[in-house]
């Protein structure tokens, strides 16, 4: 057992590496000096006097090693990464990666990973009922209203809720984290205009999203009801609900879950027009941002964390799947 | 069942007609999510293929009527602020994206099938190999490629470029996917079988595996069309798209650059997101109705 | 059992009580509070903690705390008045080689410390040894490569020694006004921070950053700037400016231009962004009845400004070396239909570069008949086509130019503001068979800036009130090559306008010599049909008055219209705002 523990891990530093170098250089494909983009950038709105762009690129940039080899860049990187060092950003100088980083992050496990698990629990339930009951009148109502709703993309339905909601009926703020004027304290006052300015967000998200879980269980479940042991355990007279639970939705469950897991990676990338839309400060807009003007260092520090999570989170369903499916026990 | 068969075939073929239209008949008649999808997906062909005889497609360029028109006699569904003939984006703009959802979604089921079924039925060394390979890939976010891709290549974006790099993107999926078919499938007793008399393991994929699999595959096929459509309309909608060209993503993009929802232009809202939704909850039953080819055994839970 | 549970509760019922207690007792009332909502890319600021005015990564402070930093003068461009400051005023010698600035006695610092040459020695001293060797601080190098040497006359003059003899130094550096102008930093604190770049000159507990004005930073987070108004200010003392009746400004980060539209109508913020489309302000304007901008409830709904709108030629990619091709695309343009369809008619076309402000009027009054003597400026489809004949170009079976079997096929980069316009443009030029695309995406300003592209929608910058600064961008010295970065776009040089524009840098921006020589080098400009000049542009701001009044507008014009942006112009304006209740 620790042997095969110890193999899975092994995999896992394999794979997180070679992402790490995989995204180390796809930034670098165009020959970009992120310097010269922030500078452009800022040319619009400052003293950056127009013709002296490449001779203030050519000065930071030994003081981010851009000057050096790609080769050491790379070593270098490989060394922070291990240590968990994202350095500093270079287009937001001197602000640290990890601060940047771990001021949008609270925001995006606070409303991605809260909705997304909102909507996965509820979406599962309500596909394994829609994937069971096939000739369920109430639910031959209700998928078709969920699916149509889980068609449109977040981001659309969010402007839409602002639009109701926000603006015409002024039941909920339109937008921000928490109110303009307003200074975070452990209060309840405080507790409650975050859920208040949170509320639009992760409606917009959970009616969205839950369809696709919902989809996704529904199919599960249509194929474990085909399954032998299904027709066996119905033939040895099991109660319904304890064939739904224990039969149905436990097997169904396991490649639902892998899905999650595998879905936890692309939240960030996902949240990015809802982040915009919304005005939430979380990592996709972040990420976007880094993007836009080349932020090495910000790019890698998000992209090395979300690499991560994918990769722990495949490592635990892996190892989870023998204990829940006995089948899989058996090594390959 | 045989006995009918040379029933059919003697007396009553004339009445009945051939029997494989009885058969997806029943088969229709008992999966009605596949009319309904059906019906639905052939609106939207119908919508744009007439639609693209009938009306003046290049009226989807701006100037081509007066700005920000609700819907009147010369402009059906109303114009943009930049004078886009509303009607005709939608008509060009259905074409454009199915087409890059099409492209993508057959090129990332094709290319990552042949790879799941190629890493499946080796197993070993290659097979790992080729599952790492295909595990870093899929951490790689959508977003910095398509952002780094632009950056490199100069000309302008299409959106059949942007198809292929969506495909690019869609194809580690379905390998993943396949390859888990392809475990479970390859101790069959069939293909031990087919093993053992001797036939090439090519014959055995694409004789013995992959028709077993052709149902999977198709609902794959349709799972990957949707979601390539819906990754096409996220990045347009980013900016990131084929700027020229009046896809549903980009009407949307213009959407939110040009406040439509702030003007009330709710001519220019409505039309764009109801197809999109026409045409993902089409895929969507299309896909619920290939439960049945792709686990016969439901039929007895009708 | 019970009081086990009990002690903790209390403390956490203590603790929360304690933290709303003192939570409220910072509060200000919201009609004492001053809301901004200021335009960055991003939904959050990026830069938190960071006041340092050389820095290049400063963007967050640029739209909150500069306006902490007065300057030496203000300058307001709707009248060309400059209004002395920190320094009483200012002088050239007789042939621009040297000029004295004369400090104002009686500034201090916030923290008590007089404000004195010292300061300005040290400010400007930094910034020249940077600009002379690690360039990585704002305008650095470019004042290095302006200055010889500075030196202290007395106690309240200083002597500035240029390298070169330029009259327009003082408008360059020591008077502020759009993003223009140097901020000055006390020598006291400075002279211990160590590396200047990495300085971050942040510290509420130690009052950092200390300035002249009657502000101090309390709370600086990724989504709040609070700016909190002090006890004692010079200028109240001096009865220069009365103390501002504002006693907290929030600043936070503005995202969509939606966002920022709610914001206001609601009454939430008193000012926020440029909104740019005028259907949008005109919208907001007519169903508010508190918010107004700077021309009030009338278009263009705000002011003009100094980026006046053009289609760029690349002159060194080849492309556009015959001039017919270049006088045939202007003659393609409808500047009346960009007006009508981009601007809902809310904007005025140009046939130059130069914005409409006051100060410049003469000098466009006196270029229109060289813009009609070349045909600038035209839209005739007719003439287009002639020209076109006329440089070997045939219509193909598609409908496009094409000349030697090649078809002319462009690309229009833009940036994301101008997003508006470019398609426009570009069906215009396709309605008139060239094959024109636009493009703007994160890649377009590299591409622009490195000279890469075919044709461009750009601004200017440069002139406000003399016509050199606009002149001088399309110097042969600013026409780099290809690959290099600059955001003068045009890459333009000929030997004739350099003369000209060269003898106008030598003439001080009063001399009534001038008008001549603008006209003479305009002529060369629109006989060679440089670029095609489309439109002004406007900063729509909207102003909320439902709590403070006092704005600057059209018709109490003591402040320009973009004080609001990054030049600390709204320390000027915050003194004045009244509040309503």
């Amino acid at each position: 057992m620790l042997v095969l523990i110890g193999r899975r891990i092994v995999m896992v530093v394999a794979v997180v590496w070679a992402a790490a170098t995989l995204n180390f250089f796809i930034p670098r494909i165009a020959p970009k000096n992120p310097i010269a983009e922030k500078l452009t950038q800022l040319a619009g709105t400052s003293g950056v006097d127009p013709t002296k762009i490449q001779e203030m690129s050519q000065a930071f940039g030994a003081r981010f090693g851009l000057d050096q080899p790609l080769l050491t860049q790379y070593l270098r990187y490989i060394g922070d990464m291990a240590r968990f060092d994202f350095g500093q950003s270079i287009t937001k100088y001197p602000a640290r990666v990890s601060d940047l980083i771990g001021e949008a992050l609270p925001w995006t496990l606070g409303l991605m990973i809260t909705t997304t698990l909102l909507a996965f629990l509820i979406g599962t339930l309500l596909g394994a009922a829609a994937g069971w009951y096939r000739n369920s009148k109430l639910l031959s109502v209700v998928s078709p209203i969920i699916m149509v709703f889980s068609a449109i993309p977040f981001y659309l339905l969010g402007l839409v809720l602002i639009y109701i909601f926000a603006s015409r009926l002024g039941w909920f703020p339109v937008s921000g984290g928490y109110g303009l004027t307003s200074v975070p304290e452990w209060s309840w006052d405080f507790a409650v205009e975050v859920l208040q300015h949170a509320t639009l967000p992760a409606l917009s998200i959970l009616i969205a999203s839950v369809g696709t879980w919902a989809i996704g269980m529904r199919g599960m479940m249509v194929t474990v009801q085909g399954e032998d042991y299904m027709t066996f355990a119905e033939a040895k007279g099991l109660k319904p609900s304890r064939l739904f639970y224990r039969y149905g939705m436990r097997n169904a469950l396991l490649p639902q879950v892998t899905a999650l897991a595998l879905y936890f990676g692309q939240i960030v990338t996902g949240a990015v027009l809802v982040e915009i839309v919304f005005a939430y400060p979380g990592l996709g807009s972040l990420l976007l941002d880094s993007i836009k003007l080349f932020d090495f260092p910000t790019i890698y520090g998000i992209v090395f964390i979300l690499t991560l999570t994918v990769a722990l989170s495949m490592l635990l369903v892996d190892l989870l799947y023998p204990l829940l499916d006995p089948r899989a026990r058996v090594g390959r | 069942m045989t006995t009918a068969r040379v029933e059919t075939r003697g007396s009553q073929q004339a009445q009945r007609g051939p029997a494989w239209l009885g058969e997806t008949l029943g088969y229709l008649r008992r999966n009605p999510s596949m009319i309904v999808g059906g019906l639905l997906l052939l609106t939207l062909v119908l919508f744009t293929g007439l639609g693209r005889l009938i009306v003046d497609t290049n009226a989807a360029s701006p100037l081509s009527a007066p700005p920000a028109q609700p819907p009147g006699p010369d402009v059906p569904l109303g114009s943009d602020p930049q004078g886009r003939d509303i009607l005709s984006v939608m008509i060009l703009g259905t074409w454009l994206t199915v087409r890059t959802g099409l492209v993508a979604g057959a090129l990332g089921v094709a290319v990552g099938s042949a790879i799941g079924l190629y890493a499946g039925y080796v197993g070993g060394r290659r097979d790992k190999a080729i599952t790492w390979v295909v595990d870093v890939l899929l951490t790689v976010p959508a977003i910095l490629l398509l952002v780094m891709i632009a950056a490199v290549v100069q000309t302008e974006l299409t959106s059949l470029g942007m198809a292929l790099i969506i495909a690019a993107l869609a194809w580690r999926r379905p390998a993943r996917q396949v390859r888990s078919q392809m475990l479970v499938i390859r101790n069959a007793g069939y293909i031990e079988m087919a093993r053992l008399s001797g036939l090439g393991p090519l014959r055995i994929i694409f004789g013995e595996i992959v028709p077993n699999l052709l149902p999977f595959l198709i609902s794959s096929f349709v799972t990957a069309v949707s979601a390539a459509i819906l990754a096409g309309v996220g990045l347009e909608a980013m900016g990131l798209g084929p700027q020229n060209e009046p896809t549903l993503g980009m009407t949307i993009f213009w959407i939110m650059e040009l406040s439509a929802f702030l003007r009330g232009m709710w001519w220019w809202i409505v039309p764009p997101l109801a197809i999109l939704v026409v045409l993902f909850v089409g895929l969507y039953l299309v896909n619920a109705g290939l439960d049945e080819l792709a686990n016969p055994r439901l039929r007895r839970r009708a | 059992m019970a009081s086990r549970r009990l002690l903790p509760s209390l403390m956490i019922g203590a603790a929360f009580a304690l933290t709303s207690a003192v939570a409220s007792a910072q509060n200000v009332p919201r009609n004492r509070t001053l809301i901004v909502a200021a335009q960055v890319e991003a939904p959050v600021f990026r830069n938190v903690g960071l006041a340092n005015p050389f820095s290049i990564n400063n963007e967050d402070y640029r739209v909150s705390i500069i306006n902490m930093f007065e300057p030496l003068f203000y300058y307001n461009v709707t009248d060309n008045s400059v209004i002395p400051w920190l320094a009483t005023g200012y002088a050239y010698n007789a042939d621009f080689t040297s000029l004295t600035v004369t400090l104002r006695d009686g500034v201090t610092w916030s923290d008590g410390k007089p404000f004195g040459v010292n300061d300005v020695l040290f400010t400007l001293n930094m910034l020249i040894e940077n600009g002379r060797g690690k360039k990585d601080l704002l305008n650095a190098a470019a004042l290095a490569a302006s200055v010889k040497a500075v030196a202290k006359v007395d106690d309240r003059t200083v002597r500035i020694d240029l390298s070169e003899p330029d009259p327009r130094f003082a408008f360059k550096y020591l008077i502020n006004y759009f993003d223009i102008g140097l901020q000055w930093v006390p020598e006291h604190i400075w002279k211990d921070a160590g590396d200047p770049a990495a300085f971050r000159f942040f510290d509420v507990a130690k009052g950092w950053p200390v300035t002249t004005s009657p502000w101090t930073v309390s709370r600086f987070t990724d989504a709040q700037v609070f700016i909190d108004r002090r006890d004692d200010w010079w200028a109240a003392k001096a009865k220069l400016a009365p103390m501002p009746e504002v006693r907290r400004i929030i600043t936070v980060p503005g995202g969509t231009r939606d966002r920022m539209v709610q914001l206001i109508s609601s009454n939430q913020a008193d000012i926020v962004n440029d909104i740019q489309v005028a259907e949008v302000v005109r919208q907001v304007v007519t169903q508010n009845p508190k918010i107004t901008t700077w021309t009030g409830k009338d278009a263009p709904y705000g002011a003009r400004d100094w980026w006046p709108t053009s289609l760029y030629f690349n002159h060194k990619s080849g492309k556009w070396a015959d001039i017919r091709l270049r006088r045939a695309i202007g003659h393609y343009i409808d500047r009346k239909q960009i007006v009508d369809v981009a601007y809902s008619g809310a904007a005025e076309p140009k046939v130059d570069p130069f914005p409409g402000f006051g100060a410049l009027k003469p000098y466009i009054d006196a270029i229109a008949p060289v813009a009609a003597k070349h045909g600038v400026g035209v839209y005739d489809k007719a003439k287009g086509d002639a020209l076109m004949g006329e440089a070997g170009y045939k219509k193909n079976a598609s409908g496009i130019w094409e000349k030697d079997g090649q078809p002319l096929t462009v690309v229009i980069e833009a940036i994301p503001v101008l997003n508006a316009v470019g398609p426009i443009v570009a069906q215009q030029l396709k309605n008139a068979g060239v094959d024109a695309s636009f493009r703007s995406t994160p890649e377009s300003r590299a591409v622009l800036r490195d000279g890469r592209f075919d044709l461009t929608l750009f601004g200017h910058r440069g002139s406000i009130a003399d016509p050199y600064a606009t002149l001088e961008m399309y110097h042969s010295r600013n026409a780099f090559e290809v690959g290099r970065p600059t955001l003068f776009p045009a890459r333009w040089s000929n030997a004739d306008y350099d003369k000209i524009v060269d003898e106008i840098g030598r003439l001080a921006p009063d001399n009534p010599g001038i008008k001549d020589l603008v006209v003479a080098a305009m002529d060369i400009w629109m006989r060679e049909a440089v670029e095609v000049p489309i439109s002004e542009w406007y900063h729509r701001v909207p102003m909320n008055q439902t709590y403070w009044t006092g704005w600057p507008t059209k018709d109490n014009p003591y402040m320009q219209p973009s004080f609001w942006y990054t030049s600390g112009s709204f320390g000027y304006v915050l003194p004045r705002l009244k509040p309503v209740q």
